[in-house]
């Protein structure tokens, strides 16, 4: 049985309807990348984070951005202890495995500038002390796309640090009936929650997924997509080559969760458009012609042939 | 956005078949209502002159007329262009401008030396001009003076009436202001010099406007609808004759109406051309993208050149063996990868669908996880000889 199957038999009677967020998040979290989930309130963005990090037993931390909260707030700073008579370091939220930024958007700019810094570098530095972050370490930030006052939209220097943005939409019409019908089991459900991964398994697992195998001519596809984003004539801004690596690293973990070692074109057109929606600019007279970034990721993929042979 | 095409079609050709109906019913009335009151319509000309001639006198006349303008007596006009006077007036009576009579005037009025007293005096026929002249010659000097005044009046309204010629007209007066020469009434001579200027000025501006008449009447009606145009609607029809009557002078075009107008005549062409648009759009309504499947054949362009697979490993080979002959049935795009294709394979409900399946399996662990070993080899020949008996 796969990984991804094992795990979505667990979260299937909790999360309804959000195998796709699932698999991406799993797969983020293989590649040791950062999660931006996009989508309007009260469709389970929170839920979902916090699944993902009691199913891998790993420590979740919550941090609900404002507009006045301080990077000491989120990175910790030191105060000073009256019994010893020394400044002791108090760790902030961002000390955990796997951290739920709630509205990131509302947040400072500057506020947000650290958290970003410290999902780059993999550390902080508090009053000149150099701390590591804990490992694995995964941000998973949400954002409201349909609030605009009071809000720090992310520069796209920033966004580049998200391995994958996910977009979550509303339920079917079926499936928002099975959680009205079900809300109480699936709470309790969620309280009930046990690890299906241990934290040893899942750093195996990380290390099984450097190995799996990617031809040659999938390294060429991914190119050959990530160019034609720069040269879109109503892209401003394309995938820079980190958006290639990511490409290929959330591919790797995708098939690896699918219970394969080696990467098919199918895996890179099924994560093209989470890793590359939010690395493109679109010109703004596309833009008020309605063109998305998203039309132009599908447009890309229609027209880039697969490898051959 | 498919029913809204159609609804747009139909409309074009519902506006351009009910113009073409109102401009057949209703053209002739639009020409009569086009033509301006007194404005040349209907008058007929033999026109035998081509309009560079035409144009060519028209521009002589002009400088007949400068010439004349400065003078005051006829005396003027002989002593500087008698001759080109003649030359022109030659040409217009060859060309049919200028009548006879007219002519004979011109020369009489132009080179009054080639006419003695009795030739002039057997050009009048008009008997009440021969009596004035007969007195004039016998009168004496204190009576010339009074006797001329009255007779030149009296040619005056002879002349303006109609009751005698140009010609007799000018001769009459040719013949006063002689006799007043020799009498030595040198007023007489005077006013009878002008009076013949007058009138060959008169002669001159008749041309003139007989000239602009023909050019006029060979451009014939004013506006006409032109039968079966769809982007002139009122056009003149002075190329009857084959040639404009000037150079750049392209008749009295009106202003150009545009609008789509498709002719009766056609109505089986648009029937056509609409019946096979209404089966496109149902081709289109019911998933079927025929042009599309059509530029695929011809392009076939997801399939290999089977030529470039020889050092290739066997099921790499054999799958896209597999697919050049699958891809004749269920055409293979560019972009799809080997699973969408597998796929589409299986929604045709193709018979070859599960060997097809094992050979996209095994190729798909050899391409990708590079796993090469007989085992699979032997899986994908077996396969592809199965689905080739099929």
């Amino acid at each position: 049985m796969s990984m991804l199957r094992k795990i979505l038999d667990i979260v299937s009677e909790i999360l309804i309807e959000r195998e796709y967020e699932i698999s991406l998040l799993v797969a983020t979290l293989l590649s040791s990348g950062h999660a931006l989930m996009e989508g309007v309130p009260g469709i389970a963005k929170t839920l979902t984070a916090k699944t993902i990090a009691r199913l891998f037993d790993l420590e979740f931390k919550r941090i609900q951005m404002t507009p006045d909260l301080l990077p000491s707030d989120i990175l910790g700073s030191y105060v000073y202890n009256q019994k010893t008579g020394e400044f002791e370091l108090r760790q902030g939220p961002i000390f955990a495995n796997i951290i739920l930024v709630d509205e990131i958007n509302r947040a400072s700019p500057r506020t947000q500038s650290a958290l970003l810094e410290a999902m780059q570098e993999r550390q902080v530095t508090i009053e000149g002390v150099t701390l590591s972050l804990k490992q694995p370490f995964m941000v998973i930030a949400t954002q409201n796309p349909i609030e605009f006052e009071g809000v720090f939209p992310l520069p796209e220097a920033q966004l580049d640090r998200f391995l994958v943005k996910i977009e979550t939409t509303y339920p079917s019409t079926k499936g928002f009936i099975k959680i009205m019908s079900r809300i109480d089991e699936i709470e309790e459900r969620s309280r009930e929650l046990k690890p299906v991964i241990s934290r040893e398994e899942l750093f195996q697992h990380m290390n099984n997924v450097r190995n799996v195998r990617v031809d040659d001519s999938i390294y060429e596809y991914v190119a050959s997509i990530v160019e034609a984003t720069r040269s879109h004539p109503a892209v401003r801004l394309g995938g820079s080559p980190r958006a290639g690596i990511s490409m290929i690293r959330l591919a790797k973990s995708l098939a690896y969760i699918e219970g394969r070692n080696y990467v098919i074109p199918d895996d890179i057109k099924r994560i093209a458009r989470p890793v590359l929606i939010h690395r493109i600019i679109v010109k703004p007279e596309y833009e008020v012609e309605g063109v998305r970034p998203e039309n132009i990721i599908e447009n890309i993929l229609s027209k880039t042939p697969v490898p051959k042979p | 956005m498919r029913s809204k095409i159609l609804t747009l079609i139909l409309l074009i050709l519902l506006i351009s078949t009910t113009l073409q109906i109102y401009e057949k019913t209703y053209a002739n009335e639009i020409y009569d209502n086009r033509h301006t009151i007194g404005f040349p319509q209907n008058i007929t000309y033999t026109i035998n002159i081509s309009s560079s001639e035409l144009s060519e006198i028209i521009n002589q006349l002009k400088n007949i007329d400068n010439i004349t303008s400065s003078c005051k007596n006829i005396n003027c006009v002989q002593n500087i262009s008698s001759s080109y006077i003649r030359s022109v007036a030659n040409r217009l009576r060859d060309e049919g401008v200028l009548s006879n009579d007219a002519y004979d005037a011109i020369n009489i009025l132009s080179n009054p030396g080639s006419s003695d007293y009795k030739d002039l005096y057997s050009l009048i026929n008009d008997p009440e001009i021969r009596s004035l002249l007969s007195q004039l010659n016998t009168s004496d000097i204190q009576k010339f003076a009074e006797l001329a005044n009255s007779s030149m009046n009296r040619l005056m309204e002879m002349y303006v009436s109609g009751r005698i010629s140009y010609k007799e007209y000018a001769a009459a007066l040719e013949l006063i202001k002689r006799l007043a020469l020799e009498k030595n009434v040198y007023d007489i001579y005077n006013l009878a010099g002008e009076r013949e200027m007058d009138l060959l000025r008169a002669i001159i501006d008749r041309s003139y406007s007989d000239a602009l008449l023909k050019m006029i009447s060979a451009s014939k009606d004013i506006s006409l609808i032109e039968k079966g145009s769809s982007n002139k609607i009122f056009v003149s029809q002075n190329n009857m004759s084959g040639s404009n009557l000037f150079s750049g002078f392209e008749g009295l075009r009106l202003v150009q109406i545009m609008f789509p107008s498709i002719p009766l005549t056609m109505i089986l062409e648009i029937a056509v051309v609409g019946v096979l648009i209404t089966l496109i759009i149902m081709l289109l309504r019911l998933g079927v993208n025929p042009l599309e499947k059509i530029s695929r054949y011809i392009t076939n362009r997801g399939v290999i050149d089977i030529s470039r697979l020889s050092n290739l490993p066997t099921p790499i080979k054999i799958y896209w063996m597999a697919v050049s002959i699958l891809s004749k049935r269920v055409p293979r795009y560019e972009n799809e990868t080997h699973r969408e294709y597998l796929r589409k394979i299986i929604e045709n409900k193709d018979p070859s669908s599960q060997n097809f399946s094992k050979i996209t399996e095994v190729y798909e662990l050899t391409k990708y996880a590079g796993v090469i070993n007989k085992d699979l080899e032997k899986t994908a020949e077996e396969s592809f000889k199965e689905m080739s008996r099929r």
